[in-house]
């Protein structure tokens, strides 16, 4: 097993200039949930000499609405956000997502801005945030600042994140009570499962039944998190009936291939993106 | 490695120990203390036989540094019963209602009852299947585990 020392900061300040001096040879550590299994599988990079433990910082604790926008502070765990009624009322889908990762003792100790950072395709919480056009507060010693969530994921597994840098908050605008949205999850068995597949729609639709506003967002199946736009803009502005949401379930299987190519699994996802991407899109703009 | 002073309380009890700072909250319970009730399964969250109450909320113990013990307050299938180490209720209606075959997840069945019934002392069966959702039996005598925990419900009413 790798061999670390342990440091619990005692402000965020200390912790963002400990990152200052040492960089990529501090591993951040809040939840725990995944860095300990990367220490178990000694999959953590080798320059890592130092685990900086934030967990303790209230400063990086709860949620709250602030000047009309949902913030969610980086250390506040799944389970408090899965069970805030604010996250509840305000965006039914993340509070959907956040109680669909793993078993309540992770939810416990876990966090969503972990859920973020580790950049794993199976992220349930991401999905949500994607359709939610979430904000991400980076904070290091000398400079705050602002990362949509779509322009943070970089590729496979990397990030926006700088060495020197901590996630403080995530913060997204309410949607409004004209959204409807759903969060599917796709796993091997009903509890405890990584995501096979996470597919979330956000959709708002005027009185007339046409769509103003859709937002669709897949985990587990492109390179790294991502939408799928051409659906998006297939059906906007549009009264949407049956036969238009099968074009759009293959639009969306299309661009998945498009985008992120032809692997072993495509054989038995691409009719599940498909099929999925329907009944979501069915569910949320009430098309019989 | 360096070392780390904890400083926590376990089953009602203060403990002081200083440790290698690569260990875990399993570690100091199993190894220190030598609380080996809690056991150790897969090691990476997804079994829950490491399963204890940390500050009143049930966590794999497997999953937390040895260093965010600091202050909390642990309690382990050993301390469930109180000082007097008599059986909790869910510890007799798991013996009485036949709960327990090879006996390994049963420690971290019963933290999870126990999370649970606290919570929610008048659970239906679904409940009861959500909250143990995060614990593994590999005997599979889940029917039983159920009907352990709905009869400890009953029992802890009165």
């Amino acid at each position: 097993m790798q061999q670390f020392d342990y440091y619990r900061a005692g402000t965020l300040e200390e912790a963002l200039e400990i990152l200052k001096q040492e960089g990529e040879g501090v591993k951040l550590i809040c939840g725990g949930t995944d860095v300990l299994i990367d220490v178990r599988n000694n999959a953590l990079s080798e320059e890592v000499r130092l685990l900086l433990d934030i967990s303790g910082l209230e400063e990086l604790k709860g949620v709250e609405l602030r000047n009309g926008e949902m913030c969610i502070r980086a250390g506040t765990t799944l389970a408090a956000v899965a069970e805030d009624p604010l996250v509840r009322e305000k965006s039914l889908v993340l509070h959907t997502a956040a109680e669909a990762v793993g078993s309540q003792q992770i939810r416990n100790r876990g966090t969503v801005a972990g859920n973020i950072v580790t950049a794993a395709q199976c992220a349930d919480t991401v999905p949500a945030l994607l359709v939610l056009n979430a904000t991400l507060v980076l904070k290091s010693a000398t400079n705050s600042r602002r990362v949509p969530i779509n322009e943070f994921f970089t590729g496979p597994k990397t990030t926006a994140l700088k060495p020197d840098e901590v996630l403080t908050e995530i913060a997204f605008t309410p949607p409004g009570s004209k959204y409807r949205g759903v969060f599917e999850k796709l796993m091997r068995r009903e509890a405890v499962a990584k995501s096979r597949l996470g597919l979330c729609v956000l959709a708002a639709q005027n009185e007339a039944g046409e769509v103003e506003d859709l937002r669709i967002s897949i985990g587990s199946s492109l390179p790294s998190h991502g939408r799928f736009p051409t659906v998006e803009q297939m059906l906007k502005g549009i009264r949407v009936e049956a036969p238009m949401l099968r074009q759009a379930g293959i639009e969306a299987g299309e661009y998945m291939v498009r985008v992120g190519g032809t692997r072993w699994s495509t054989e038995y996802k691409l009719p599940v993106v498909q099929n999925l991407t329907e009944k979501c899109l069915r569910e949320v703009l009430e098309v019989q | 490695m360096g070392s780390i002073t904890v400083k926590f309380k376990v089953n009602g009890i203060d403990r002081h120990i200083t440790t290698d700072s690569g260990r875990r909250l399993l570690d100091l319970l199993r190894d220190d203390l030598g609380l080996t009730g809690t056991k150790e399964g897969c090691g990476i969250g997804e079994c829950g036989a490491c399963t204890v109450l940390m500050n009143g909320r049930k966590v794999n113990s497997c999953m937390v540094p040895a260093g965010q013990a600091e202050g909390a307050t642990v309690v382990t299938i050993e301390g469930l019963g109180g000082a007097d180490e008599k059986l909790h209720p869910i510890q007799q209606a798991f013996i009485d209602a036949g709960a327990v075959q090879c006996g390994f997840c049963t420690p971290g069945m019963i933290m999870s009852a126990a999370d649970l019934l606290e919570a929610n002392p008048d659970p239906s069966e679904d409940d009861i299947k959500e909250a143990v959702a995060g614990n593994i039996c590999r005997c599979g005598a889940y029917r039983q585990i159920i009907d352990a925990i709905l009869m400890a419900a009953e029992r802890m009413k009165v």
